[in-house]
């Protein structure tokens, strides 16, 4: 009986010596570097929507669909907003602007898994196919899915779009209804990405069409292997690439929603990028010798609009002198905690046709009391300014400016009330045009100024509850609409710096700031570049093989 | 026995109806069009009518599609299900090892200074915030010390193939040169989350099965036992353990939805993918299909495991065998 009792003893003393054995083996196992060189960790906000870029309007999706697997007839340069061939190798754009002939590349070749293997290379087809099934209602693939086409509408590329015909297999023209040049940036946009029609074709015969959103093939840098919802998307790099093959062998994008956490496997080293930092974490990243931030100027602005239909703001001199009696700076301190630049023109700096050489109003209390006392306005005004509770890419923190605005204002005799709504509501009620005067951003969609200054300045904009400041200038107008129909860049962007002037001279808004986009990555990511318009690209990227962190 | 599994069964498909039945009325007050077209819910149908079409859906397995993704929801939870079954059993795992014998050493040495230190640090378990403890665990044991890794079930530099779903038998049945490492990479992966979610519900096994210890081993049958010289181990685990092992068990079939709610934060802080992170998400995006699937499965699952545990208790427990 003793005996039974020591080995029952002796039993459980082993069963728990072998649990804390595990316990200790597993804590002192290392990772293993060898595997990891030839992974790169993107540690990324959210999932993705779907693989499909056309049915979605989300920028993570973006990043996880059109950014790595697809590609588009023309795209935007890496870190800039110029255009460049792409699928299209050459394009011709007829003498009255309404007509665009795309020539395609040669020897493309669509991503190959066991559930489809291209029999084809990439050619009219896709491109027919790809746009049909957002523009033509009664494509037999425009319903599946159950999700809309939302980028494909809000460009209005339904009514613009006259017809798509495929001339040649290797030649597709665009008949557009009326002249519009910021289409070919529209082209470069992620829902204009090309999927491939014979794969479409294999899963209509297969009976299930809908896995063309979900397991998709392109023929972009990477192609997918595996996707886990909310926890990874594994890619490897498209071995037949029409560019060269990625030098990156492994991607993964590591879904991981919560920021601090992002932060904290960034600095373990489980991450190699990270997406969306806090201001804090900016600043934390800096003390680490194996973090490092890399930083570029985003496609937006954040402004206060003053409703030049009510009074005081009908008056020239009354904006004026609000833009000589904010202190700019002092909001980018506060608010942006540095990670912003000045705005002094209604585009951002980083965007084509940008005047460099208007200079800002400054901050100049005296003058701007000077100004209101011209205007008649020499014991100051109440006004009201209407500000939002989310928290925006372009505006951290929309009540704290309107809170420093108010401090500003007070030194010239204006006395500033804040009203601070929902998102939703806020946008509606500035469309319905009944604030004083609001607190408001922009973020581009395309890389184009026309995507600034028409919606937000047009005398069209004023109808739709775009043109927030209700401000209607002729000659302004004349200007943007002159560059919208013409095809050089050259000779737009020199009506667009004319529009600029008359901007200034008028100021419908005080330009406040454009903010700066970051990402933390680990300094053996090489060839990493942020882009303006907010979106990750991993082509080009590779990783420092000689590097790494202990 | 028999009688016993009969009762229970039918208790379950009882529970399951009055389950089927809140799932159904709160369902009523969802504010999405999409729900009640998916599950057959139409407004001009009268409730009873609707019941029994939202029952056949249930029932064939029709949960509807995600609003936020457009996949199936059944087979969403499926998937993510594994993953919340690992970590909560470890949990459950580590938490009754340690729980038990500590609360046996507390017991035997009532009122000395072990007995204070336990029910004392049991007591801060018990009340700690499960999100400030696991923040805690992630600051000083991954980041200051980098023993163990921050977050996520497996590191990125293993491709496995999800099989199972369950990663400790995947990486292992995993064709790749580097399985047995991967495993090891996924023990390690789970061991800060399952101390995390399993520290509420150690500090309670410990604190019954120090109540119930005191109890048996202050009772006649040890007394005798202690006098006839048997020593101090073939009493406890041998003669009563099984006596004190009855509220053990009942308390444990409690803590199984404290456990699916803990991973509900534990997923969190560390990005497991699993139901917590996954209705969480649901929740933020108002993807009421997603919402009903998980409440209606968790539900099931809750009761289905408390009618196990019942079972169980009434094997252990011999006095419930004989009232019958």
């Amino acid at each position: 009986m003793i005996r039974l009792n020591q080995n029952n003893f002796r039993a459980v003393r082993c069963c728990l010596f072998s649990f804390t054995v595990a316990l200790l083996y597993g804590c002192q196992y290392q990772q293993n570097t060898k595997v990891k060189e030839d992974v790169l960790v993107y540690c990324t906000e959210g999932s993705p929507q779907t693989f499909n870029p056309q049915l979605s309007t989300s920028g993570t999706t973006f990043d996880a669909s059109s950014r790595t697997l697809y590609n588009r007839l023309v795209e935007f340069q890496p870190g800039t907003t110029y255009i460049q061939p792409a699928l299209a190798q050459s394009w011709e754009v007829s003498s009255d602007g309404k007509t665009y002939t795309f020539d395609l590349r040669r020897d493309v070749k669509f991503h190959n898994n066991s559930d489809f293997q291209p029999s084809r290379n990439f050619n009219a087809d896709d491109v027919i196919f790809s746009f049909e099934r957002q523009w033509d209602k009664k494509h037999p693939y425009h319903d599946v899915s159950n999700l809309s086409y939302r980028y494909f509408e809000a460009m209005q590329l339904g009514s613009l779009i006259k017809n798509i015909e495929k001339i040649s297999d290797y030649k597709v023209r665009f008949e557009l209804t009326r002249a519009e040049s910021p289409f070919l940036a529209t082209m470069a946009m992620d829902f204009a990405s090309i999927l491939s029609a014979e794969y479409a074709q294999q899963l209509v015969s297969q009976g299930q069409p809908e896995k063309l959103d979900t397991n998709p093939i392109g023929t972009g840098p990477f192609q997918l292997v595996r996707y886990q919802p909310d926890a990874y998307i594994r890619y490897k790099a498209h071995p037949d690439y029409w560019q060269e093959k990625q030098r990156l062998e492994n991607l993964v994008f590591a879904i991981t929603p919560d920021p601090s956490l992002r932060f904290a496997r960034v600095v373990a080293g489980e991450c190699d990028v990270m997406a969306n930092p806090l201001p804090v974490h900016i600043k934390a990243s800096n003390e680490f010798s194996y973090t490092k931030v890399l930083q570029s100027p985003g496609l937006n602005i954040a402004y206060l609009s003053m409703n030049t239909q009510k009074p005081p703001f009908d008056n020239d001199k009354v904006r004026l002198a609000l833009n000589y009696a904010i202190n700019k700076d002092a909001i980018i301190q506060a608010v942006y905690r540095g990670t912003a630049s000045k705005a002094k023109n209604p585009i951002p700096p980083n965007m084509w046709s940008y005047d460099q050489d208007t200079s800002d109003f400054g901050y100049e209390p005296r003058k701007a009391k000077q100004l209101l006392e011209e205007a008649g306005y020499a014991n100051g005004f109440d006004m009201t300014v209407w500000t939002m509770s989310a928290q925006r890419a372009y505006n951290p923190n929309a009540k704290k400016m309107a809170e420093l605005i108010q401090q500003d204002l007070k030194d010239i005799g204006i006395r500033l009330k804040i009203e601070t709504f929902e998102y939703g509501s806020f946008l509606n009620k500035v469309r319905e045009g009944r604030h004083h005067s609001a607190l408001l951003g922009w973020i581009s969609d395309n890389g184009d100024p026309d995507n600034f200054f028409t919606p937000l300045l047009s005398c069209a904009g004023t109808l739709s509850g775009t043109n927030s400041s209700n401000w209607c200038n002729q000659e302004f107008n004349r200007l943007i609409e002159k560059a919208r129909s013409q095809n050089q860049l050259k000779n737009r962007a020199r009506q667009y710096k004319k529009a600029q002037a008359i901007f200034k001279q008028q100021s419908p808004w005080v330009p406040i700031a454009h903010a700066t986009q970051h990402v933390i990555i680990n300094p053996r990511v090489k060839n990493f570049k942020i882009t303006p318009s907010g979106g990750v690209y991993f082509e080009g990227v590779y990783l420092d093989e000689e590097f790494y962190r202990d | 026995m028999i009688k016993l599994l009969i009762r229970q069964s039918l208790l379950l498909i009882t529970s399951l109806f009055i389950l089927t039945i809140f799932t159904f009325s709160i369902s009523r007050f969802f504010p999405s069009e999409n729900f009640n077209q998916q599950l057959q819910i139409q407004a001009e149908h009268s409730a009873l009518e609707n019941y029994s079409r939202y029952l056949s859906q249930i029932f064939s397995g029709q949960w509807g599609n995600s609003e936020l993704r457009g996949s199936d929801v059944l087979q969403e939870f499926l998937t993510f299900f594994p993953a919340t079954m690992e970590l909560a059993t470890l949990a459950l795992c580590f938490a009754l090892l340690c729980g038990i014998p500590l609360g046996i050493t507390a017991a035997k040495n009532k009122n000395s200074w072990q007995d204070k230190l336990i029910t004392s640090s049991t007591l801060v378990g018990y009340s700690m915030p499960i999100f400030w403890w696991g923040m805690l665990l992630v600051l000083l044991v991954s980041l200051s010390w980098g023993l163990t890794p921050v977050a996520s079930r497996l590191g990125f530099e293993y491709d496995i193939i999800p099989v199972t779903g369950f990663m400790l038998v995947d990486t292992l049945i995993s064709e790749q040169p580097y399985a047995v490492e991967a495993f090891y990479d996924a023990l390690h992966h789970l061991l800060l989350p399952s101390i995390v979610l399993g520290t509420i519900p150690l500090a309670i096994f410990t604190r019954v099965t120090r109540s119930a210890m005191i109890k048996v081993l202050s009772s006649d049958y040890i007394r005798t036992a202690k006098a006839k010289g048997l020593s101090d181990f073939r009493i406890i685990w041998l003669h009563a353990m099984r006596n004190a092992l009855i509220p053990i068990l009942t308390v444990v079939g409690l803590q199984i939805s404290v456990l699916i709610t803990g991973t509900l934060i534990t997923e969190t802080i560390f990005s497991w993918p699993g139901i917590g992170k996954w209705l969480l998400e649901a929740v933020y995006r108002r993807d009421f299909v997603t919402l009903h699937a998980g409440l209606l499965a968790i539900s099931a699952l809750v009761i289905f495991t408390n009618v196990i545990v019942e079972v169980l208790t009434y094997y252990v427990n011999p006095k419930l065998r004989i009232r019958e």
